[in-house]
């Protein structure tokens, strides 16, 4: 494991671990940025926490990508927050590209497992429920944005979303559940 | 699990999603605080996991659209830079202290008018009794009959900005009282207590009832008993890697003599601070709040919310650390307006606890 290498010190897996996340934390950083600049500056901190935070990455909770998605995801909600700045694509064609709602989730399973129970479960949404989700968690829209745009009462907004996360949080608890199981 | 409790425990996962999304208000984030510290099983990290993981599904597609190349100088850039964190990571301490921890905390700065005369005796002193004084704060704490006590308090923000100030004033106190708290002002002569988005509203107020403590969370009282409190403590305590530092005066001593002490546990991201004899706030004037300088962590010290004292004698107030503390260097309690600031201008610093 990448991270775990960095956690020991080894500076030979920072080109590697880049090499592998480096385009994940990049594309995420774009969808979660008002401007370029700030997209880097983002990545840059990401990247930071992610050597600092090297040795808490524990492969029996999470796989590396959702490890290292999750600590991108906080430093991005936490500028967000300090910033107190509207998320806007850096340009319509970006937004278009991200948000496209025709997607087949099955598509999407191959980056790790948990992403593939994620799959599954966005598979067996209704498609407004599953562009909800999508605008929350990917694009970063407030709840409020998202209601205007899908033409969904606040309320729904938030309780599809909730519903959604809750959701897979508990099938993902029951996959490392039963991963442990397995090792015994 | 009674219907209350039932409720409070389905509150909490819905502030978890909300929070896994990033659409916490600064009062919602209070509430999930103090509701965390009464369901401490709750893995918070968990809804966290599971947008990260739906993240993952939504973005393989734009990966294979190639809509997300990492620019070519931003990856010479992070590569240059990492060695220099790797060391810290080896070391848990910075191999060349001053320089890296002088980068790591850029231009700060400390200023402390010091309006509150330094005690001679060494001890915290407050006089609240008077406006500016007075404290008053909604957090979390509560009474403690014995030092085996605690309870939730508040959430920590990052801190950005600068108030000015004069450095040097602060660093003078600091040589004198903290040597560790001392060399990090020698090393970040900018540091400052800084913040921006202020958030860290205050959890729990406390009053005694019986057997169980009421604890008022950001708007609603929930029922957090003693034993729990006691319990949580003092298993932190009873682990080797917890770290017990004591209270010792600020800058600007209260009147009152103030102990106690900061008990914190790295691995577990969780610690507790207790005081005896730190006056009670009137929260509508004044409110505590907790700053947590963390070099490796950020270069501009943690907000860690604001807190309430609400009765005499010996309170508990649980620290949660919403983000990951890297090295704590010190935590430091200011006296603020209702609320809290985001940018302290240390007028009112009464105590400090510097990590040995």
């Amino acid at each position: 494991m990448l991270l775990q290498r960095i956690a020991a010190g080894d500076a030979s897996a920072v080109a590697l671990c880049l090499q592998q996340y480096g385009n994940l934390v990049w594309s995420t950083a774009r969808r979660w940025s008002a401007s370029s600049s700030d997209a880097e500056d983002a990545v840059q901190e990401i990247f930071i926490d992610l050597w600092k935070c090297a040795g808490r990455f524990d492969p029996e909770v999470a796989s590396e990508s959702t490890f290292v998605m999750m600590i991108a995801r906080r430093r991005l909600i936490d500028r967000r927050r300090r910033r107190q700045i509207a998320t806007e694509p850096l340009d319509d064609s970006n937004r278009e590209d991200c948000a496209s709602g025709d997607r087949d989730p099955g598509e999407f399973a191959e980056m790790c497992e948990e992403a593939a129970v994620a799959s599954e479960l966005l598979s067996e949404l209704r498609e407004d429920e599953r562009k909800v989700l999508e605008l929350s968690v990917h694009e970063g829209l407030s709840h409020q944005e998202i209601s205007n745009r899908v033409g969904m009462p606040l309320g729904s907004v938030k309780t599809n979303i909730r519903r959604g996360l809750g959701r897979l949080r508990d099938r993902l608890t029951r996959l490392t559940a039963g991963a442990m199981r397995d090792q015994l | 699990m009674n219907d209350a409790s039932s409720e409070r425990r389905e509150r909490l996962e819905m502030l978890l999603a909300d929070e896994a999304v990033g659409h916490l208000s600064d009062e919602e984030r209070g509430e999930l605080n103090g509701l965390l510290a009464e369901f401490p099983d709750v893995d918070r990290e968990s809804y966290q996991r599971a947008a990260a993981a739906m993240d993952l599904a939504f973005a393989e597609k734009v990966m294979e659209a190639d809509l997300g190349q990492l620019p070519d100088s931003m990856r010479q850039s992070i590569l240059d830079a990492a060695p220099e964190y790797l060391k810290t990571v080896n070391n848990s301490k910075p191999a060349n202290g001053p320089e890296i921890l002088t980068k790591a905390v850029g231009s700060a700065r400390l200023a402390v008018p010091n309006r509150i005369p330094p005690s001679s005796n060494g001890s915290a002193k407050a006089n609240l009794n008077s406006g500016e004084s007075t404290v008053g704060l909604s957090s979390s704490n509560q009474n403690l009959d014995s030092d085996h006590q605690d309870e939730p308090v508040g959430q920590r923000t990052e801190l950005l900005g600068d108030s000015g100030g004069d450095p040097w004033k602060w660093l003078g106190w600091a040589v004198a009282t903290a040597a560790v708290f001392c060399l990090l002002l020698l090393n970040f002569p900018g540091l400052n207590f800084s913040g921006l988005n202020f958030s860290g509203q205050g959890f729990l107020g406390q009053g005694q009832q019986g057997d169980d403590t009421t604890v008022a969370i950001a708007g609603g009282d929930l029922l957090v008993t003693e034993a729990s409190f006691q319990q949580r403590r003092s298993e932190l305590l009873g682990r080797p890697s917890t770290k017990q530092i004591a209270w010792t005066p600020g800058p600007t001593p209260l009147d009152a003599e103030v102990s106690g002490d900061v008990v914190w546990n790295q691995a577990e991201q969780a610690g507790y601070m207790t005081f005896d004899g730190l006056p009670v706030n009137d929260p509508s004037v004044q409110q505590y709040q907790l700053w947590i300088i963390d070099p490796q962590r950020d270069q501009h010290p943690i907000d860690g919310g604001v807190f309430d004292i609400k009765t005499d004698g010996k309170v508990v107030v649980p620290i949660d650390a919403k983000l990951e503390v890297l090295d704590p260097k010190a935590f430091a309690i200011t006296i603020e307006k209702p609320g809290g600031v985001v940018v302290s201008d240390q007028s009112q610093l009464p105590l400090l606890a510097p990590v040995e």
